[in-house]
């Protein structure tokens, strides 16, 4: 009994998906045929597209920031370790505090951010995530592949540094970090880096609590 | 659950089908949100589109030179920055940068050089072209 109506459920189960598995591939076949999708960057993606693919990055940063993420004191000889990474590696695409990106940043798309604003952005362990896994499809490089986890915690320290800064002080340490000669004459620069180690603020909220 | 389908059934026996059959009566939402998600999904403007509004070309370089890192700026996908002021309701500001008085020209002399303006200022001089700051002077203007 239960079988003679159970069978036009299983019917119409079977139409209903064959039916959905048709329409996915169609779609499928028309981005893949390209006319679904341009890949040109010179158009900026839709509103919608945009916003998901933001949301999608920015929850499985969050997902998949390590715990132990390790965190450097943020005195002169790591801020300056931090700075020579950046300006090698992170400058062109990302600017400074007063500093602008290379000309073709702005031709990027998603175009690279500028980072005054992430250490509000992002907790420590997801800035850490960030710079050593990179971002897939953003132009942003894995940079844990070529480099070791205590240079990642430079570059994080100076990132988080950066808001506690003049933009005036951003430039001194860069000017001290291309002199290279920092370790050996401390005085160089006197106060570029001292104040930020000096002040009570700059001790990081997230770092207190578990 | 087990009585409505038995109903169902029961109406099913007596002959009363839905119109247009089980698996089509309800293809008007779905068929609905498809279009939507095509026509939200569909080739947005390029700056070099010859038709282009010049809000639209403000919005496009404001995305571009990426001032959403450090503003808030309504109708800007991820403008959602904190280092900067926001910038919405932008034409009922008093000030630029608290040393201009806001009009379109100290906005767009402003975009040009903010370093000039402002000595020290964290707002970086970016290479805009003309045509790229009247666009974003019209695209905050728009901001009543």
């Amino acid at each position: 009994m239960a079988g003679l109506h159970l069978r036009p459920v299983i019917a119409g189960w079977i139409l209903g998906v064959t039916t959905c598995a048709l329409i996915a591939l169609l779609i499928l076949g028309y981005v893949m045929s390209g006319r679904g999708f341009r890949t040109g960057a010179d158009q900026p993606h839709s509103k919608l597209f945009g916003w998901a693919v933001h949301q999608t990055m920015q929850n499985s940063v969050r997902l998949h920031a390590p715990a132990d993420a390790p965190r450097l004191p943020l005195d002169r000889p790591t801020l300056l370790a931090g700075m020579r990474l950046y300006e090698q590696r992170c400058i062109a695409c990302h600017g400074g505090p007063g500093i602008d990106r290379a000309s073709w940043a702005s031709a990027m798309l998603p175009t690279p951010p500028y980072l005054l604003g992430s250490r509000a952005r992002w907790s420590h362990a997801q800035l850490y995530a960030v710079i050593r896994g990179g971002v897939k499809m953003t132009g942003m490089p894995a940079w844990g592949e070529v480099s070791s986890d205590r240079e990642i915690a430079e570059v994080v320290a100076l990132v988080e540094a950066m808001p506690r800064m003049t933009p005036d002080q951003f430039a001194l340490l860069r000017d001290e970090a291309a002199r290279g000669s920092a370790a050996k004459d401390p005085d160089a620069v006197p106060d570029a880096t001292d104040r930020i180690a000096q002040s009570p603020a700059h001790a990081d909220r997230r770092a207190t609590q578990p | 659950m087990a009585a409505r389908s038995g109903n169902r059934r029961m109406r099913w026996r007596r002959g009363e089908r839905p119109s247009g059959g089980v698996v089509f009566a309800h293809w008007r939402t779905p068929a609905l949100l498809l279009v939507l998600l095509c026509a939200s999904a569909c080739h947005p403007v390029r700056a070099t589109d010859a038709d282009i509004s010049r809000e639209q070309l403000g919005e496009i370089a404001m995305t571009r030179q990426a001032c959403g890192s450090c503003h808030r700026i309504a109708g800007i996908e991820g403008a959602d920055g904190t280092v900067g002021p926001p910038l919405d309701h932008y034409a009922r500001r008093q000030m630029i940068a608290g040393v201009l008085p806001n009009t379109p020209e100290n906005l767009a002399r402003y975009l040009k050089s903010p370093r000039t303006i402002v000595p020290g200022n964290a707002m970086p001089q970016q290479r805009l072209s003309d045509r790229e700051i009247q666009g974003i002077v019209a695209y905050l203007y728009q901001q009543k």
